[in-house]
């Protein structure tokens, strides 16, 4: 068995900004607001038309907001990164010259798909025709990244991890790993998603869609909602946050990686997976079960997934030890971006002390033996906070983050 | 005692799906001793009323006709063929060190060919033509998952999207996981495909050769370059710690000595405007490597033959190292260009450290700049540190040097 690198506490990594754009709108406190009133922002799907699948609705941005982003010559995902992106260093009140070498990691799936998804369908109806390609450049994820990096100057390690949807949290153990190796001192680190026809029509085709509001946790849940957002968090060494005065919102204590290796999409009975990957998290963190309070649920709202993530959870913590959440319920499943949305939530539960609750959670799995926080959030005392996403291909990804005051 | 890098790894097996054939670390060596291109014209799919018409193709017969190989995609079938192969080679046929094993994919495009087959399903049927099995497919982490549940890795998965050195940035990450404990061997799988609407759209943009220009043909460096010729395959090596290689007996092709990565920041798409941006990330790759410039005996280049590429990259070798630095050299004459190619050039370079074998770049009449050294002869003695250098449109530039392996009780702390 490999050992756990052992990081100075020098190295120990800090979160010193946040951005976020979301179905509430473009900021972290629009956000957290939103969650913390329970508002499930889950409705008609008006971006493509729907006709003839099992679902229509997803968590969508709000036509002014995407209004108010970037320009319209930037695709819709860029408009989305960039503005969050913005506000995170904007928050940290970081100077532009420590962008220079800070590193970016920015998870997504296929965001920018949707101009492409034009140009091809266009092309199919009239293969002679002159079609714009210029849609064609934003199609794979590393674009988002590079026009990030383009756009503040980033100068250090760059990367688009592709982990479906444990992507963002991938990005955010990855921007860790480089702090606390030492190659970096700062990154950013996030996800973007928008909602695209492929997507939509992949999860309908797999009739893991609930026509409803999605239902974590739920006795009668029928599948999950799609979303889109972004969001990014200034990741810093501590000795680097404290060499400039910077205020930190919270430790990232540790972060766990595993695969299942058994199936492209569906999870193990045994969510073996996710439990090392928990395991994993705490282990880094030096922290034990016990000492988590809350975890932010993968809670995609389908029966298998909810299911498995609720045996890892009994595994690691014991029935009824920790409250769970899935903020899904809220805002929809947003891809690529969904492990940067939540860490923030998380983070947002450990600056208030209020933890985000289960939307549409009128009645709970019995088999489920977790108070998952329905409808209304629920104040709480808590130091230590997890994260957890899974994503297609077996890939699990879990975060611990502590309340700034913890540990320093 | 040699002074050493603080952090390295050793690769202990190469798998690779070419054109070439299937094979590990002889296929590798092969290949630049033969010194041959498969740069060919295009059978598998029409390009008639094209202006390009050239590339490199992988023979369906080199793809497994097995029952589980049926069910991934070509591009999946790929990933998993060449990372059997590194892990066969490196002897970790172990279940429990492969189920720790962490696997790190980079491609540019991952499989659009599914993504395309899935929506065309729309297009022509609406919702009911929809494959719920061709969907997972469309994401791009679907090759490193159809590769985790073939060889059962359970550690840390990641895959990459990147423009023109996907390669050679999962082997930079896949460092990253070694160093940061999340484990002692990790499988770096670079990978590409070619096909029909990619190969027509990539020519309606002139991105290969000849835009317009004269013959097509692949020639990095020469005046007369006008762009790549574009190629596909996949190729894994086995990265582990040295005291894991070492403490199971496997054999050690080479080492690496240091891998760094870093972003000149530049409109997407397009290359930087100065050279210098790169110059921090050779000057770490050398400095944590613990290695003089001198030292460095053979650089793989990235440049394919697109001309600021070329002239870019050139710049920054030359500013780096002054006129005598490493012969420079290149693969993509021999085997077309794709994002996951720098795999392929880290193998070759540890073929190049462990035996002198190198491609040689006959084609080359009328370099671009004369203040650099090209590889035009066969190289001798083996050179003791070789670089693979990188460089993408949007400013991501690696730095990766490969060594021979040393005892790993030669570590300095």
């Amino acid at each position: 068995m490999h050992q756990h690198h052992v990081r100075s506490d020098e190295r120990r990594v800090v979160v010193t900004g946040l951005g976020v754009v979301s179905p509430y709108g473009h900021g972290c406190e629009v956000y957290w607001q939103g969650l913390a009133q329970g508002q499930c922002m889950i409705g008609p799907l008006t971006l493509f038309p729907t006709d003839g699948f099992r679902s229509r609705l997803a968590g969508e941005l709000p036509a002014a907001t995407v209004r108010a982003l970037g320009t319209a010559q930037q695709s819709r995902a860029t408009r989305f990164l960039l503005a969050a992106a913005q506000e995170a260093v904007k928050n940290a009140g970081l100077d532009p010259v420590a962008l220079t070498t800070a590193a970016v990691s920015i998870g997504g799936a296929g965001g920018g798909m949707l101009g492409v998804e034009d140009w091809y369908r266009a092309r199919y109806h009239q293969p002679q025709g002159s079609h714009r390609q210029v849609a064609l450049r934003s199609m794979l994820p590393t674009h988002q990244t590079d026009a990030l990096a383009f756009h503040l100057h980033i100068g250090g390690p760059r990367e688009s991890p592709i982990l479906a949807c444990s992507s963002s949290a991938a990005a955010i153990a990855t921007v860790t790993d480089l702090i606390e190796t030492g190659v970096v001192d700062v990154g950013l680190a996030g996800g973007v998603d928008t909602l695209t026809r492929l997507c939509f029509m992949g999860f309908n085709a797999l009739k893991l869609l609930d026509p409803q509001p999605c239902r974590p946790f739920a006795r009668d849940r029928r599948g999950m909602s799609l979303g889109e957002g972004a969001a990014v968090l200034i990741l810093e060494s501590w000795q680097h946050a404290v060499a400039r005065g910077a205020p930190w919102r919270a430790w990232v204590a540790g972060c766990g990686l595993s695969s299942d290796a058994l199936h492209p999409t569906a999870p193990p009975t045994d969510a073996e997976g996710a439990v090392r990957a928990m395991r994993e998290a705490l282990a880094r963190a030096h922290l034990t079960p016990a000492d988590i309070t809350y975890v932010n649920a993968h809670g995609t709202g389908t029966v298998q997934n909810d299911r498995a993530e609720a045996v890892a959870l009994t595994d690691v913590f014991g029935p009824g030890n920790v409250l769970v959440s899935s903020t899904k319920s809220l805002i929809g499943h947003t891809m690529g971006a969904a492990g940067a949305l939540e860490a923030v939530a998380t983070i947002g539960a450990l600056e208030t002390g209020l933890l985000p609750p289960t939307a549409n959670l009128w009645e709970p799995d019995p088999t489920i033996p977790f108070d998952c926080i329905p409808h209304t959030a629920r104040p709480a005392t808590l130091d230590c906070a997890m994260s957890n996403s899974f994503g297609f291909g077996g890939q699990n990804v879990s975060l611990i983050f502590l309340h700034p005051e913890v540990v320093g | 005692m040699v002074r050493m890098p603080a952090y390295r790894a050793v690769i202990t097996g190469i798998g690779c799906v070419s054109p070439f054939g299937v094979g590990g670390y002889d296929l590798v060596a092969k290949v630049l001793k033969a010194n041959v291109s498969a740069i060919q014209p295009l059978t598998s799919f029409p390009t008639a009323g094209l202006p390009s018409c050239l590339g490199t193709e992988i023979s369906a017969a080199y793809l497994p006709e097995t029952e589980e190989g049926r069910r991934w995609s070509r591009l999946s079938q790929m990933t998993v063929l060449a990372c059997r192969q590194a892990v066969a080679e490196a002897g970790l046929c172990d279940s429990a060190a492969l189920c720790q094993a962490g696997l790190v994919v980079g491609s540019q495009f991952g499989d659009l060919r599914s993504t395309e087959a899935f929506y065309l399903g729309y297009l022509r049927k609406g919702p009911l033509g929809l494959s719920p099995l061709l969907f997972p497919s469309t994401v791009m982490n679907a090759m490193a998952g159809m590769t985790s549940i073939a060889l059962g890795l359970k550690g840390p998965m990641l895959t990459l999207n990147q423009v023109g050195v996907a390669g050679e940035l999962a082997i930079a990450r896949a460092l990253v996981l070694l160093r940061a404990g999340r484990a002692s061997a990790v499988i770096v799988c670079g990978v590409d495909e070619l096909f029909p609407r990619l190969y027509e759209t990539l020519v309606q943009l002139r991105v290969p050769s000849p835009r317009g220009c004269g013959e097509e043909v692949c020639r990095p460096f020469d005046q007369r370059h006008n762009g790549p010729i574009l190629g596909e395959g996949a190729t894994a090596v086995v990265l582990e710690l040295p005291e894991h290689a070492q403490m199971r007996g496997a054999p050690m092709l080479a080492e690496v000595r240091s891998a760094c990565w870093g972003g000149t920041p530049a409109r997407p798409g397009h290359f930087p405007m100065l050279p210098q941006g790169q110059h921090p990330v050779l000057d770490q790759a050398l400095a944590e490597a613990a290695v003089h410039p001198e030292d460095v005996g053979m650089a793989y280049l990235s440049s394919c033959g697109d001309p600021q590429h070329d002239a870019m990259e050139l710049a920054c070798i030359a500013d780096t190292f002054g006129p005598h630095g490493p012969l420079l050299t290149s693969v993509t004459h021999l085997t077309g260009e794709y994002g996951g190619l720098g795999t392929f050039r880290v193998a070759a370079a540890a073929a190049t450290v462990r035996q002198g074998i190198s491609p040689r770049l006959d084609y080359l009449r009328q370099p671009i700049r004369t203040d650099v050294r090209f590889a035009v002869q066969p190289v001798a003695p083996p050179p003791a540190v070789v670089l693979v250098h990188g460089l993408a449109p949007g400013g991501v530039h690696t730095a990766i040097l490969i060594g021979r392996p040393h005892d790993a009780s030669d570590v300095v702390q």
